[in-house]
C-alpha cells in the first residue's frame, strides 16, 4: 500500500498550487471513458456494501454441508464454499468490510495527514518536532509488522478497530508529503500578504495554505484507496483482521488457501477485489492526470 | 564522514528504545497467559509453571521484563523460546532463508524496474512506455494477496513448474516463485518512479544547456539526465529495502518458508515478547543502517546534500 | 563598426506550438542578422517570441510540441535548420554557443563546474581529461573568477549568482565561438553585477571579434551595449534599426511607447507614461497589426492586414502602416 502511494506521491509532487475550479475538473474527468466506467463500478461496489440484498436474495449464512465445495448450478452461479453456503451471496456480502475499511481509512487518513502536515509545516519548532519525531518512531518499523503487533494485542477486533489501527500506523507518510508541500507554500506571497494584514494563523491555514497544498496529498490518497482494500484482505488472511463469523474477501482467501483443489473459492473474491482496486486506481490516476498543470497550458 | 555516521547512529538510539519499548508493551498487553495457551488443555504442575515463569521473567514488572530482554539482546544471550527452541539456532537457520528471498526479490525488481523504467523514460510515449504504464498500473492495483495466490496456483499447483511451498527443493528453486512475486510487485513501483524521474529531469534547464553545448543525445542522457534522475530513485530503493522484511513476512507465510517473517508472526501469535522485541530490534537496526546507507549514497551523487 | 562578415542570418523564421487548445504561432516571419564584432539586441516582452526564435534555430527547442514552419538560419551560408542533427551539433556548441538566464537551473547541479566546461573540450576537440580540466581552469580565469584553479572543482550551488553567470560564460566561450547567443543573461542579477557581466561580455567580444545576439526585455541594457536592435511584439519583428537611431527616433508606436515609459531624470515629478493594456495572449492575437489594440495611433485599416516590415530609411525597417517614413520628432 505504502509503496504505491509513494510512487504516485512522487509523480504527483508538482501539483502544488494549481487551483482548478471543480466544474472544470469534473468536465475534464467525464470526458474519459475509463473514468466513467470505473466510477460506475465503484458505485456498484458501494451499493453491494450498503444493501447487498438487491444483488442476491440468498442468505449467505444458509448452508447445506452436503453441497460443500460444489461447483456452479442454476441459482448458484459461483457454486458453494466448504460449508456448503452459496458462494455468490458470500462474495457479495464480503464487499462491505473492504469498502468500509478503504473509504473510512482513506478519508480519515487524509484528514489526519492533512491536519498534522499543515501544523508541522506551518509551525516549525516545537510543533513540527513533536509531530515529525512521532512520525519517525512510527515510520521506523515496517508498516505491516506494526499493524500485526498492534492488532494482535486487541481482542474482539471489529471493523472500526481495524480502521483505527490502520489510521494510527499509516498517517506519517501522508503527513510528510503534506508537510513538504506546506513548506513550499508557506512563504509564498499570498500567504505573506495574508499574514501582513493580520489574518489569524488558523484562518491562513484553512483559507490560503490548505487549498494550495492539498493536491499532492489528495492524489496520493485517491491512489491509495485500492491498496487499503488489499490491506484489509491481507490482515484478515493473516488472522489479525476480522474474525469469523464476519464475511470478508480476506477470510475467503484464507479458506481458499487451504483448499487448492477448488479454485473457484479463490477466483471469485480475487476477481471482485481486483476489479475494485483497479477501479479505484484508475479513478485516482485520472484525477492526477486532470490535475497535472503541464497538460493545462 | 565518521562523524556523520556516528551522529546518525546516536540519534537513532532513542528512537530505537521507544520503538522496542512500544512493541514490548503491546505484546505485554496482549490478553491471555502465553504459557497456559502453549500447554493447551494439559494440566501443568504448579512447580513447572513457576519455574518457567521465572525463566522468562514473566512475574517481573513490565519495565524489568523489557530491560532484561534488552540486556539479553545486547549481550547476545538470546535464550530459548517458550517451547524450548534455542533462539540463536533459530536465527541461524532463518536469517539465510529471509536473506536469500529478499536479495533475490530485490535483484529481480531492481534489474527489471531500472531496465524498463530507463527505457520508457528515454523513449517517452513509445510503445514500451505505453505498455509499461498500463501494465504497472494493473500490477500496482491488483492486491498483493491475489498476486501471490494466483502465482502459487498457476505455476505451482496447475503447471507444476515450481514448488508450491516450503524449501524442500532448496535454493534457488524453492525461492524462485515468492521472489518473483516480490520482485514483480516492487518492479512496478520502481519502473514508474524511474520513468517519471527521467521524464521530469529531461525537461530541466540544464538539459537545454547540454543541448546548446552540442552534445549527443546519448551523452546527455547518461551524463546529465541520469545522474540527476537517480536521486529520488535511490530514496525509493532504500525504502523498499527497509520494507522488504514486511514483504517477506507475507510471502513467507503464503509460501511456507521458514524465515524471519514467519518467526516473527509465530512469536506474535504465541505472545513471546522477548522474540518479538528481538526481531523488531533487528528490523529497526536494519532500517537505520539502510537509511544511513541511502544518505551516504545520496551525498555521493548530490553535492548539495553533502553534509559530511 | 558593423562592417564585419555576416555570421548568422535568419530569414522569415516561423515557429508554431501544438497546445491542447490548438496551434499557436509564437514566432512569425522573423528576420535578422548578426555580423562579426556586432552586438545585436532582440528586445521584447516575455511571450514576444524572442527566446523561442533562437532556441528554434539552434535546435534546442522541444520539438514537438514546437515546430519550425518556415525560414532559414544561415551560419556562414549553411542553413542550420535544413541540416541534419549531426551536422548541426558540430556548429551549435562549437561555433555558436548560448548563455541562459537562470544560471542555477541551467547548470547541472551534480557536476563540478570544471567538468561541465571541460566537456566542451572533450566533445568538440577530443582533448584528454586532464588537458580539458586545465583549459577549463584557464577559462574560469578569463571570466575573472578569483582562485580559478581551486574553484574549478566546486559545484554550481557553491557560487553566487554573478559568479555562476560567469561560469556560464566561460562554458559558452570555451571554444572561441563566432556567435554568442545570450538569452537574458543578466535579468536575474543585481544591477551592479549586471553591469559587470555586460562589461565582461563586451571585453571578451572585442578580444575575439565575435558576434553577440543579446536577448533582453530591458531597454537600458540595449542602449548600453547593443549596436543594432530588433524589436519584437507578439511573434513579429516590428522595428529594426541601429540602436542609437532607434532610441533617438523610434518609428513603431510600440518602440515609442517603450521609450516613453523609461524613467529618466528629466521627467522627475511627472507621471510616468505607460503603454495601456497588456501584451496579447498568443492564443488570441488581434487581427491585422497585433499592437493596434494598445496603439494610440490605430485606425480601422490596422485591423485588416498584418503590416509588412517596410524600409522607412536606409538601414531602418518598421512594421506600421501609419509610419512609413521617419516622423518629425514629436514634442514631449
Amino acid at each position: 500500500m505504502s509503496e504505491t502511494q509513494q510512487v504516485f506521491g512522487a509523480e504527483a509532487q508538482d501539483l502544488t498550487a494549481r487551483t482548478l475550479s471543480n466544474t472544470e475538473l469534473l468536465r475534464a474527468l467525464l470526458r474519459k471513458p475509463q473514468f466513467v466506467v470505473c466510477v460506475l463500478l465503484v458505485f456498484a461496489f458501494f451499493l453491494m456494501a450498503a444493501v447487498p440484498r438487491i444483488f442476491t436474495s440468498v442468505d449467505p449464512r444458509y448452508c447445506e454441508l452436503g453441497k460443500s465445495q460444489h461447483g456452479r448450478e442454476p441459482g448458484h452461479p459461483f457454486g458453494f464454499d466448504i460449508q456448503g453456503c452459496d458462494y455468490f451471496a458470500n462474495v457479495i456480502y464480503g464487499a462491505r468490510p473492504s469498502v468500509l475499511v478503504s473509504v473510512v481509512a482513506s478519508l480519515g487518513g487524509f484528514a489526519i495527514a492533512a491536519i498534522l502536515g499543515l501544523l508541522a509545516g506551518y509551525f516549525p519548532g516545537f510543533v513540527d518536532n513533536l509531530i515529525s519525531r512521532t512520525a519517525d518512531v512510527l515510520f521506523s518499523l515496517p508498516g505491516l509488522i506494526a499493524l500485526i503487533v498492534v492488532l494482535n494485542s486487541v481482542p474482539n477486533r471489529s471493523i472500526w478497530i481495524i480502521v483505527g489501527v490502520i489510521l494510527l500506523t499509516s498517517w506519517p507518510l501522508g503527513m510528510r508529503l503534506m508537510r513538504s508541500t506546506v513548506f513550499s507554500v508557506r512563504n509564498r506571497e499570498f500567504v505573506l500578504a495574508a499574514r501582513s494584514i493580520g489574518v489569524p494563523p488558523l484562518r491562513i491555514l484553512r483559507k490560503h495554505v490548505f487549498p494550495n497544498a492539498m493536491a499532492p496529498l489528495l492524489a496520493t490518497t485517491t491512489l491509495g484507496v485500492g491498496g487499503l482494500v488489499g490491506l484489509e484482505a491481507i490482515l484478515t488472511f493473516l488472522g489479525v483482521g476480522l474474525q469469523p463469523p464476519s464475511i470478508s474477501w480476506g477470510s475467503q482467501f484464507g479458506v481458499a488457501a487451504s483448499f487448492r483443489n477448488t479454485p473457484h473459492l479463490f477466483i471469485w473474491p480475487a476477481l471482485f477485489i481486483s476489479t475494485m482496486t483497479i477501479s479505484f486506481m484508475i479513478i485516482g490516476d485520472s484525477i492526477r492526470d486532470a490535475l497535472d498543470p503541464k497538460l493545462l497550458k | 564522514m565518521t562523524g556523520f555516521v556516528l551522529r546518525r547512529v546516536l540519534a537513532a538510539v532513542p528512537i530505537g528504545l521507544i520503538v522496542t519499548l512500544g512493541v514490548f508493551a503491546l505484546v505485554f498487553a496482549m490478553p491471555g497467559d502465553p504459557l497456559r495457551e502453549l500447554a493447551g488443555d494439559k494440566p501443568i504442575p504448579a512447580a513447572v509453571l513457576a519455574a518457567k515463569r521465572a525463566q522468562f521473567h514473566l512475574d517481573d514488572p513490565f519495565i524489568v521484563q523489557y530491560l532484561l530482554s534488552m540486556k539479553d539482546i545486547l549481550t547476545g544471550n538470546f535464550g530459548t523460546t517458550f517451547a524450548g527452541a534455542d533462539i540463536a539456532a533459530q536465527l541461524q537457520l532463518r536469517i539465510p532463508v529471509t536473506l536469500k528471498l529478499a536479495t533475490m526479490g530485490l535483484v529481480i525488481q531492481w534489474i527489471a524496474g531500472l531496465l524498463f523504467g530507463l527505457y520508457a523514460g528515454f523513449k517517452r510515449n513509445g510503445v514500451v512506455d505505453r505498455v509499461l504504464l498500463l501494465a504497472t498500473l494493473f500490477i500496482l492495483a491488483v492486491p498483493l494477496l491475489v498476486v501471490y495466490f494466483a502465482a502459487q496456483y498457476v505455476f505451482g499447483v496447475e503447471l507444476k513448474w515450481l514448488p508450491v511451498s516450503g524449501i524442500a527443493h532448496g535454493y534457488p528453486l524453492s525461492y524462485l516463485l515468492p521472489a518473483v512475486c516480490i520482485g514483480l510487485t516492487g518492479f512496478a513501483g520502481l519502473a514508474r518512479l524511474t520513468r517519471t524521474s527521467i521524464v521530469e529531469t529531461a525537461n530541466a534547464d540544464f538539459v537545454k544547456t547540454a543541448r546548446a553545448k552540442g552534445l549527443g543525445e546519448q551523452r546527455i542522457l547518461w551524463g546529465h539526465v541520469l545522474p540527476n534522475a537517480l536521486l529520488p530513485m535511490v530514496t525509493y530503493m532504500g525504502v523498499e529495502v527497509g520494507g522488504i522484511f514486511a514483504g517477506a513476512l507475507l510471502a513467507e507465510s503464503i509460501f511456507n518458508l521458514p524465515g524471519l517473517g514467519q518467526f516473527m508472526f509465530q512469536a506474535i501469535k504465541l505472545k513471546e515478547g522477548g522474540v518479538v522485541v528481538l526481531l523488531s530490534t533487528l528490523a529497526f537496526v536494519m532500517f537505520i543502517a539502510i537509511n544511513l546507507l541511502v544518505d551516504i549514497v545520496y551525498g555521493a551523487i548530490d553535492p548539495r546534500v553533502r553534509n559530511v | 563598426m558593423t562592417s564585419g562578415e555576416v555570421l548568422l542570418k535568419v530569414d522569415d523564421l516561423s515557429v508554431e506550438f501544438d497546445t491542447p487548445h490548438g496551434r499557436v504561432r509564437a514566432v512569425d516571419g522573423v528576420s535578422w542578422q548578426v555580423r562579426a564584432g556586432e552586438t545585436l539586441a532582440i528586445l521584447g516582452e516575455s511571450g514576444s517570441g524572442k527566446s523561442v526564435s533562437t532556441q528554434a534555430l539552434t535546435g534546442i527547442l522541444e520539438m514537438p510540441p514546437g515546430r519550425i514552419v518556415s525560414g532559414t538560419a544561415k551560419y556562414r551560408g549553411e542553413d542550420l535548420i535544413a541540416m541534419s542533427v549531426k551536422e548541426r551539433r558540430k556548429i551549435v556548441g562549437d561555433r555558436i554557443t548560448m548563455v541562459f538566464q537562470d544560471s542555477l537551473s541551467a547548470l547541472n547541479p551534480v557536476q563540478s563546474v570544471g567538468k561541465q566546461i571541460a566537456e566542451c573540450f572533450r566533445v568538440h576537440r577530443g582533448l584528454s581529461r586532464s588537458e580539458s580540466m586545465k583549459r577549463a581552469a584557464e577559462m574560469l580565469d578569463q571570466v575573472r573568477i578569483p582562485a580559478a584553479a581551486k574553484r574549478v572543482h566546486d559545484y554550481p550551488h557553491e557560487f553566487s549568482g554573478g559568479m555562476r553567470q560567469r561560469v556560464m560564460l566561460a562554458m559558452a566561450l570555451a571554444l572561441d565561438p563566432d556567435v554568442l547567443i545570450a538569452d537574458e543573461p543578466t535579468t536575474a542579477l543585481d544591477v551592479t553585477v549586471q553591469a559587470q557581466i555586460l562589461e565582461l561580455i563586451e571585453d571578451l567580444q572585442a578580444e575575439r571579434d565575435m558576434g553577440v545576439v543579446l536577448i533582453t526585455h530591458d531597454l537600458g541594457v540595449v542602449s548600453d551595449v547593443a549596436d543594432n536592435v530588433v524589436v519584437m511584439y507578439a511573434g513579429h519583428v516590428v522595428e529594426r534599426a541601429a540602436t542609437a537611431e532607434a532610441l533617438e527616433h523610434p518609428v513603431h508606436p510600440y518602440t515609442e511607447g517603450l521609450l516613453g515609459s523609461m524613467p529618466s531624470a528629466d521627467l522627475k515629478g511627472q507621471e510616468l507614461p505607460t503603454i495601456p493594456g497588456t501584451p496579447p495572449s498568443l492564443r488570441s492575437i488581434p487581427s491585422g497589426c497585433a499592437f493596434r489594440t494598445r496603439c494610440p495611433h490605430a485606425i480601422e485599416d490596422c485591423a485588416v492586414l498584418v503590416p509588412p516590415l517596410l524600409t522607412v530609411a536606409p538601414g531602418r525597417d518598421a512594421a506600421c502602416i501609419r509610419r512609413t517614413s521617419i516622423p518629425a520628432k514629436e514634442a514631449v
